[in-house]
């Protein structure tokens, strides 16, 4: 064996991948030869530093914001899926720059409610609350987020107390239902608030927490705030 | 119709989390080694995360699941690879800026010739050409079997074995001068 072949072999002998004549005849070269030694030390060497080759540490918030991306990304392709403008038939309208309205169904009352003031819904149990957009025409992609205070959550989005997403609007009536889940007592607010260009809407919902187990949202106050595109 | 489907695509979402959260480290780690940036391989995880979403029942259903997404990843890193090679701008990712010298400490401790190794190991491993480079993370550094790479990249384990041994050399070839020069500075540094 010449030096030439130790370095083509070298790698079958880290291996252990030589057959015993070989390996005898190499290491009688690397005994009488020490640049070759020198190699094989070396390609050792370059084998034991690859294994402790260090990658920096991942961001600890990436993850996080990975997979909030995934949602946000996935909760616009079902916003735009969900808005299908269900026709029922509710409340009366608030007009958003004269372009859409919005109103709040409540699960156990068949009428419209512009302004109920008694939704009775109990304790860590989720009830749907239905914000209806009603659209005088179809617009191609609104902003709505949904805030809630800290005693409130959204069933399936356990600790997140904001959710947005972009969405289209058909014309006429589109519904959002929002399944809430009190897990506080005390005042608690539902915020659903619509933004198209530069207009802002908000639809202020309060909530009374009651300790005995029962939820009592209360008052609904619409706000609309115009900012002039 | 629509609204429950709202709803149970936020659970779908939770159910997408809790699979996936545990092999993120993994993944970025990964995605990182191929990458060699930050932003690239936050930029390739999180491009895997959003084409897995779709395919949630299927991820549920794999059984090894993190050789399985280290197979995905690979093969989006080549993908990406592929393309870039396709473009009319070329964009090469070229390690440390070998321009910038970097200063080689001459001490002969162990743990520092090892760093020394180290720092030039990173920086000549962009010369290998990609075939070899990804070959070399995944088995000498990630210590993926042959098998499993085969499995990782659909390639022969003959042809990654000989492939392995050229990646070595081509390795150990480029770490030549850096090793001749490392002996003439142990010989000065030896000098009264």
């Amino acid at each position: 064996m010449n030096c030439h072949d130790i370095h083509n072999h070298c790698d079958t002998y880290l291996d252990h991948e030589m057959s015993d004549t070989q390996k005898r005849a190499l290491e009688a070269h690397l005994e009488s030869c020490p640049a070759c030694r020198h190699y094989m030390q070396q390609a050792q060497d370059i084998r034991d530093a690859l294994t402790k080759l260090q990658a920096p540490a991942m961001r600890p918030d990436f993850a996080v914001q990975a997979f909030n991306k995934v949602r946000q990304q996935n909760t616009a392709v079902a916003g735009s899926k969900r808005f299908t403008g269900t026709g029922l038939a509710l409340a009366a309208s608030l007009a958003l720059a004269g372009i859409v309205g919005v109103f709040i169904y409540q699960p156990n009352s068949m009428e419209p409610q512009p302004e109920p003031n008694a939704i009775q819904i109990s304790m860590q149990q989720p009830k749907s609350i239905s914000v209806v957009f009603n659209a005088k025409e179809d617009l191609d992609q609104v902003t709505i987020s949904i805030e809630l205070s800290d005693n409130l959550a959204l069933d399936g989005y356990a600790g997140k107390r904001t959710v947005s997403w972009n969405t289209p609007l058909q014309k006429g009536k589109n519904m959002l239902s929002l399944p809430i889940i009190a897990t506080q007592s005390g005042n608690g607010t539902v915020i659903a608030r619509l933004r198209l260009g530069d207009q802002d809407k908000t639809f202020r919902i309060h909530v009374d927490v009651r300790q005995n187990g029962s939820t009592q949202i209360k008052t609904i106050a619409p706000t609309t705030l115009f900012n002039s595109v | 119709m629509s609204i429950i489907k709202l709803w149970s695509r936020s659970k779908q979402t939770d159910r997408f989390e809790i699979l996936l959260r545990p092999f993120i480290p993994f993944l970025y780690k990964l995605a990182w080694r191929f990458t060699r940036t930050q932003a690239d391989a936050e930029d390739l995880v999180q491009d895997l995360l959003s084409k897995l979403y779709p395919r949630l029942d299927e991820l549920e259903k794999i059984e090894n699941l993190r050789a399985w997404l280290a197979r995905v990843l690979y093969r989006q890193y080549v993908d990406r690879l592929r393309l870039q090679s396709r473009s009319p701008v070329d964009i090469a990712y070229t390690g440390m800026d070998s321009d910038d010298e970097q200063e080689i400490p001459t001490s002969t401790r162990p743990e520092q010739e090892q760093a020394q190794l180290m720092v030039q190991i990173e920086r000549l491993l962009p010369r290998l050409n990609d075939d070899q480079r990804l070959l070399l993370i995944l088995h000498d550094v990630e210590g993926y079997t042959l098998t499993e790479i085969q499995d990782i990249t659909e390639t022969p384990i003959g042809t990654l074995k000989s492939r392995l041994n050229r990646a070595r050399k081509k390795l150990r070839d480029l770490m030549e001068p850096f090793s001749a020069s490392e002996r003439v500075n142990q010989v000065k540094g030896s000098k009264p």
